[in-house]
């Protein structure tokens, strides 16, 4: 194992990381019927909402509630 | 006060490692809580996290219709850093970096991140942004930018540790 170089070692890891990614999104795509992600990268930019109501869904931590029950624009 | 000192000393790299697991797991925990209706747990977790992230949803990975506590730059950035940590810890890795390859590892985080931000706050009001990134995108330069910073963090931590433990010969 020492005889191989760590840069190429720290790129390994950077696919581990990559590999964790998908791990993450497969259980985001099984987990969230309601809030599903886009696709394997999650491109599609959703809409940003207005500020006012990103402080109070802030203050709500986190959750989706006003996501879901929601903006027809969405 | 002094056995205080000589132990963290003499532990100063395991402190930090256990700090970062610890920094990464409660984020992935805190929609869990949330879904399985603990809230007096998982609410400190999203307060706490607030302080040191955006928590906008729609860049965050999800878990249970609820969100991880950071967003996925964040989440990578965090959890590249703790990987290449453990790394050091174990002796996969032993390459001693200079500061300045943080460098390189800076610039792809700053562009996206940086070029997003700008967008975001000139386009928030009419809803006009100009560049939105994706999370895969936040996921490579938040990887990106962890790593960096551990190499140069991680060896120079274990080092510390070591010398102590020689000076006391312990090692």
């Amino acid at each position: 194992m020492n005889k191989i170089n760590d840069e190429i070692k720290i790129f390994a890891i950077f696919v581990i990381l990559l590999f964790v990614y998908i791990v993450f999104v497969q259980i985001w795509q099984f987990s969230s019927p309601n809030y599903p992600p886009t696709n394997f990268v999650d491109s599609l930019p959703r809409k940003e909402i207005d500020p006012k109501i990103w402080v109070n869904y802030r203050n709500a931590h986190g959750k989706t509630d006003w996501y879901i029950t929601g903006n027809p624009e969405l | 006060m002094n056995k205080s000192f000589d132990y963290i000393s003499a532990n100063i790299f395991n402190i930090f490692i256990v700090f970062l697991i610890v920094l990464n797991t409660l984020p992935i925990l805190a929609p869990v809580f949330q879904a399985i209706g603990m809230d007096w747990l998982a609410n400190p977790i999203y307060a706490i996290y607030s302080l040191m992230c955006h928590q906008f949803h729609w860049r965050s990975i999800h878990i249970f219709d609820y969100q991880i506590a950071w967003c996925t730059r964040d989440t990578f950035i965090w959890l590249s850093f703790l990987l290449v940590t453990l790394a050091y810890r174990f002796g996969f890795l032993t390459k001693q970096f200079n500061w300045y390859w943080i460098l390189p590892f800076t610039i792809p985080i700053a562009l996206d991140g940086g070029i997003q931000t700008l967008a975001t706050v000139l386009g928030f009001g009419d809803g006009e942004i100009f560049y939105l990134s994706t999370n895969l995108m936040r996921m490579i330069t938040g990887s990106l930018f962890g790593i960096g910073l551990a190499i140069v963090i991680a060896p120079f931590l274990k080092s510390e540790q070591d010398t102590y433990l020689k000076s006391i010969g312990k090692l």
